[in-house]
């Protein structure tokens, strides 16, 4: 089961909303400056079908939730980033359970490629880590 | 980077581990994903896993002069490959890339490793003994004097021994035990330094990665290679379909390589019995698909449901140096256990609040980050069965266990702005994302009971297959055989009547060691 060229996109879309680039100014790297492709080919290849099933379920549930979120008829696609970081915050903090779970699922999963990215280690980690994270850099991948 | 710790890592790559192929015995590995063809081979015992429980056996098995195969679901993934982050580990190291949850309610996460070594190449290498009363309180489920503190003692001493357990040594400590250790003791609290397997720790804060640098004394650098000097061969990534049953007997282990070509079948005979040691969650499947019937299958399923916490401290805390665990305070009149652990950035991402531009404002501030958790050594019970996906947990804390999640929580907070959080982040739906003020900690008095409410975690599991005197109530006898089938033997966690309250690793060893011990001295002869 692969992840589609859509749903690629979508998964891009909600990365860098999560972590945006520029938001602070000691870590301006954003997940769009991670290898996200390539992250994604990882995950497709080695995840669960069931877990595979979930996460385009997941990609797919905030696509559709925007309109009504931002309540005017708008793709997360075309929003701004304001307003996607919106869609997503109100998601996050749903009193559905199983609504929250789903962004949840996506902050953990973006967030295993963005605090694994080198870039971003070498950025938060002091000497003795960051010199490993470097060298070892192609075991991560 | 400096050129000093470039050279001191240059040599380190250089250095070459245990579980180096050069230094095992030739043949003495045979990788799944390499096979051209299928395999049927015979051996005394096959033991089923190679974690804690199944490497134990393998050294006891093979060091008593059995002829022992151990066949392992997972890859070898040897020290020398080891990433240094949990993209690495998740992939190709932790049981469904980590994506494994409970069902019945709340997704709880289940961690479990899937590679050679098992758990133990991704765990905190915590060696603590189970307490006396815990185990002697194992006779009320029908265990006699089987396995009792004192039958336990002379196996943790060996274990101890052969696996260097000794407590973190303060010059690797790191700021997140030391805070939470200095803290503990101001609240009146007692912390204890946490003895672990490991020789010469380095304190890079990665044993949950797995330990690029082979310290952590974890079952793939010591046990396994062990065995394999001793004659044994293991198999690894071969998923165990079945075992054979031939006039109630176990006969042999049936499954399948997945090597690069496709699935080739594997079956590996046993002349003397068949042990599993695939844990909890794995071994009732396994039992199951062997054709047992017990009505005790599956059942009485226990964990240690966990909760961390995460502040923003007023000075460096450095997560990424030090022992990943190496402090924890025990309540257990509470049940409950407070830790340490040290989360890199990847994990940490998804416990602090927020997204986007606010949650970015908190993590660039990683430097200043402690994390802390809450065990629940609690009383819910839940089922392991098959489904669609593979085996499946269904499990769910009881009220009265989130009520102590609730107050090991209030405590770390507590604890937290005592040791000077600016804002501390309980993650918990239905509290305030950021707590800035001790004034505010009894929010926790209030907050939900729902599992629901809480992101969390089990990485201790026990029973699903318990041991006893009665067919009926349980499912392995006192000799570490099932009632239903002889020749086929438990020695995981499964069999245990109770959870434990501290980290389990020690105690599945010592059990597996004294349940080894048993399978060799009663081995029948050959058929």
């Amino acid at each position: 089961m692969k992840i589609s060229v859509v749903e690629r996109r979508w998964a891009h879309l909600i990365f860098d909303t999560i972590f945006p680039r520029n938001a602070h100014p000691n870590l301006q790297l954003g997940a769009e400056d991670c290898d996200i492709e390539g992250y994604l080919d990882e995950v497709s290849r080695v995840w669960p079908a069931f877990s595979l099933l979930a996460l385009r379920a997941t990609l797919l549930f905030v696509i559709l939730a925007t309109p009504f979120v931002l309540r005017r008829p708008r793709s997360f696609a075309a929003a701004s980033p304001a307003d996607r970081e919106r869609v997503l915050d109100v998601l996050y903090s749903s009193p559905i359970y199983y609504i929250r779970g789903l962004v949840v699922l996506m902050k953990a999963l973006a967030g295993i490629l963005y605090g694994s990215d080198p870039a971003v280690r070498a950025t938060l980690l002091r000497g003795h880590a960051r010199s490993l994270t470097v060298l070892t850099a192609g075991g991560a991948r | 980077m400096s050129a000093e710790i470039l050279d001191t890592e240059l040599e380190r790559s250089r250095v070459r581990h245990p579980d180096d192929p050069a230094l095992l015995p030739s043949g003495s590995h045979i990788d799944g994903r390499a096979l051209r063809g299928g395999v049927d081979a015979v051996a005394d015992f096959v033991i089923v896993g190679s974690g804690a429980s199944g490497a134990t056996a393998a050294v006891v098995l093979a060091e008593a002069g059995y002829e022992v195969a151990v066949v392992e679901e997972g890859p070898w993934v040897r020290t020398s490959e080891f990433g240094t982050t949990m993209r690495s580990a998740t992939m190709n190291m932790v049981r469904g890339a980590a994506t494994n949850v409970t069902s019945g309610g709340a997704f709880i996460l289940v961690m479990q490793g899937s590679c050679v070594g098992g758990s133990t190449a991704i765990n905190s290498a915590i060696a603590l003994r189970a307490p006396d009363d815990v185990i002697d309180g194992w006779k009320s489920h029908g265990l006699r004097d089987v396995i009792s503190a004192a039958r336990l003692a002379p196996h943790f001493d060996s274990l101890e021994r052969d696996l260097h357990v000794h407590a973190v040594l303060p010059e690797m400590a790191g700021r997140n035990n030391e805070i939470f250790a200095h803290t503990a003791r101001t609240l009146g609290l007692e912390p204890h330094t946490i003895r672990r397997y490991e020789i010469d720790c380095e304190g890079s804060g990665r044993c949950i990665t797995g330990c690029t640098t082979g310290r952590k004394q974890g079952m793939h650098v010591t046990f396994i290679p062990r065995a394999l000097r001793a004659g044994a061969r293991i198999y690894s990534s071969i998923k165990v379909e079945s075992v054979g049953v031939r006039g109630g007997r176990a006969v042999d282990v049936v499954g399948y390589a997945t090597a690069e070509g496709g699935a080739l079948p594997v079956r590996v005979r046993a002349r003397r019995g068949v042990v599993i040691a695939a844990s909890a969650v794995q071994t009732p499947g396994i039992l199951r698909r062997a054709g047992l019937r017990s009505p005790a299958l599956g059942r009485h399923f226990l964990a240690h449901p966990g909760v961390s916490i995460m502040a923003a401290l007023d000075k460096p805390v450095h997560m990424d140096f030090g022992a990943t665990q190496g402090c924890n305070v025990l309540l257990p009149s509470d049940r409950l256990k407070l830790e340490t652990i040290a989360f890199p950035p990847e994990i940490a991402c998804a416990r602090i609040p927020g997204i986007g531009a606010s949650f970015m404002q908190k993590f660039a501030n990683y430097s200043h980050l402690a994390a802390w958790a809450v065990l629940v050594r609690a009383e819910a019970e839940g089922t392991v069965g098959s489904g669609l996906a593979g085996d499946s947990v269904n499990y769910q804390p009881s009220g009265k266990d989130m009520l102590g999640a609730r107050k090991g929580m209030k405590l770390l907070a507590e604890m937290m702005f005592a040791a000077g959080a600016r804002e501390v982040y309980p993650g918990a739906y239905g509290l305030p994302s950021v707590l800035t003020s001790p004034d505010e900690l009894n929010v926790f008095d209030r907050s939900p009971t729902d599992p629901r409410a809480y992101n969390m975690l089990i990485s201790h599991m026990f029973g699903a297959a318990r041991m006893g005197a009665d067919p009926r109530t349980s499912v392995v006898n006192t000799n570490f055989e099932t009632h239903h089938v002889s020749g086929l033997y438990v020695v995981d966690s499964s069999l245990f009547p109770t959870n434990l309250g501290v980290n389990p690793q020690h105690t599945i060893m010592a059990v597996a060691r004294l349940g080894a011990q048993r399978i060799a001295d009663n081995a029948r002869p050959v058929a």
